[in-house]
């Protein structure tokens, strides 16, 4: 089933194109890894499909359903930065999502919180980066939802949390369910992804396919892959 | 709508409730202030004035102008703490949690709305009170209130009575109608300008709306003067003064229900307009 179709998606900020013409299609109960250079438009794609933009041109629709606040049931964003009301709590934004979001598991997201050893009454201005980070991957990890869009999921988190974290990406979401990552830290990510795509500039789709194939084929780890490819100069 | 209705008024309440608990103490130190002046006015001077009598005079004059001043500050601040609240919800970071939620956007800037007119309204509601304690116990000679003001306040209303009848009741409904629904368009005005900020910039969207709402407001002033300068150099008011007096008690009742309807119609077109621009040009990049 596809999860999510974009066709010939555009988006510009001023004058400077990010997004020129770029289509895809994804399908379920894939993860898929979305690696490209600073600037190329992941986070602008993932912005676009969760309707925190509004493209200049093209359409996007999940589940076969254009991007509107029914898909937002659907979709799980993961932003690449603190999104949280500072005065809250832990606890309080467990509350905010069981509220919100009938997929939200609130078990499993407090087991989770406390596989993390964080604390539920600790207010959210005291925790570190990586425990902030930590918590908003809980919260939408917790949801059963359709399609999961991470952001620089394990940018801000140390070495044995990343770990936990792609365990819980794996483990979490459900078999028919889509898992789009973009991360520059792909040594890390790539065991996890079935599928990649190198992003270019201007949303131009430079190599993608099935992971262990590619490797196989190459000969190489993505990451080897990605430096070639994304050599400075090159793009 | 309820549950982020619900959100949106715990998020402002603990500030809301600091600055009205401020405000009644500034109103019962402005009343303290009369209450001393009013003392000192009936002191007793037998031979010299005491030593005390001038710091004093000075001291409740101060307290007084500078309470009553903070007590109007406090209108401010609301308006700041629920503008403040807007943008940071929707237009920084906050907003990605907001604007991903399974709600339509109508429903997402109507709860700000509500939660805005909510907080506003109950700050004039307790300026008034406070305002109204202040002269009531401020003012009082003799004894702890003054009951002049009550009966002054009778007074008011039973002239009102004989000169409007049923109307008075008419009139003070329609009033009351028009404030609410121009405390809304107020704060709709304000919002406005700060999603047409956030649209056209990525940077600074806060100091672009007041820039906006500061030069529209202006405009909008400016608007208002020549058009009743217009009204004033036509034959309208005296056609008005030429008709006999129950029909111009009508013809205030009918402006003042036109004057309603237009701000209420402007408040839903000023809606309209941000839930547009939040569906086709959401800018949080």
């Amino acid at each position: 089933m596809t999860i999510l179709e974009a066709k010939n998606v555009c988006k510009a900020y001023g004058t400077k194109k990010v997004l020129n013409d770029f289509s895809l299609t994804l399908e379920s109960g894939r993860i898929v890894g979305l690696l490209g250079p600073n600037g190329c438009g992941k986070t602008t794609f993932l912005k676009l499909v969760s309707g925190l933009l509004v493209p200049n041109a093209g359409e996007i629709a999940v589940c076969g359903t254009p991007v509107s606040e029914q898909t937002n049931r659907w979709v799980s964003y993961l932003p690449e930065r603190s999104y949280f009301t500072a005065g809250m709590r832990v606890r309080q934004l467990l509350d905010y999502f069981s509220d919100f979001y009938e997929d939200f598991d609130r078990q499993k997201a407090e087991q989770m919180l406390l596989d993390l050893q964080i604390d539920r009454d600790m207010p959210l201005k005291s925790l570190s980066k990586g425990n902030k980070e930590k918590v908003q991957l809980v919260l939408v990890m917790a949801r059963r939802a359709r399609l999961y869009l991470l952001d620089e999921p394990i940018g801000g988190v140390d070495p044995a949390g990343r770990d936990y974290i792609l365990k819980t990406i794996v483990g979490n979401y459900a078999e028919d369910a889509t898992v789009l990552i973009t991360t520059h830290l792909i040594h890390d990510i790539e065991p996890v992804l079935d599928e990649f795509i190198f992003l270019g500039f201007g949303g131009q789709i430079v190599m993608g396919g099935n992971a262990d194939q590619t490797r196989e084929y190459y000969g190489r780890s993505l990451d080897q892959l990605f430096r070639e490819v994304f050599q400075c100069g090159n793009y | 709508m309820r549950k982020l209705l619900r959100y949106d008024m715990q998020s402002f309440s603990k500030l809301w409730w600091i600055a009205t608990i401020a405000v009644g103490g500034f109103f019962a130190i402005a009343t303290v202030c009369m209450r001393g002046l009013m003392w000192l006015d009936s002191y007793e001077i037998t031979v010299s004035m005491p030593a005390w009598e001038v710091p004093l005079r000075i001291v409740c004059i101060l307290g007084l102008i500078i309470s009553l001043f903070a007590s109007t500050a406090y209108f401010v601040l609301v308006i700041v703490f629920i503008i403040r609240r807007f943008y940071t919800h929707l237009y920084t970071d906050q907003g990605y949690l907001t604007f991903t939620l399974p709600v339509k956007r109508s429903q997402i800037f109507g709860a700000k709305l509500a939660m805005g007119w909510i907080y506003y309204t109950a700050a004039q509601l307790v300026f008034a009170i406070g305002f109204f304690l202040f002269l009531l116990i401020g003012t009082a000679e003799h004894g702890f209130i003054n009951a002049d003001i009550f009966t002054g306040i009778g007074n008011i209303f039973s002239s009102l009575w004989e000169s409007l009848g049923w109307r008075s009741i008419v009139l003070g409904f329609e009033l009351l109608v028009l404030l609410c629904v121009s405390n809304a368009m107020t704060l709709l005005f304000f919002y406005t300008c700060i999603t047409v900020a956030s649209v056209l910039v990525k940077r600074m969207k806060l100091l672009l709306g007041i820039g906006i709402y500061y030069g529209l407001t202006n405009i909008f002033t400016f608007i208002l003067q020549i058009f009743f300068i217009l009204i004033i150099n036509t034959d309208i008011l005296m056609y008005i003064s030429m008709l006999e007096e129950t029909q111009i008690k009508n013809v205030v009742l009918l402006l003042v229900a036109l004057v309603t309807l237009v701000v209420m119609t402007v408040s839903w077109v000023l809606f309209r307009f941000n839930v547009h621009l939040m569906r086709k040009k959401l800018n949080l990049a």
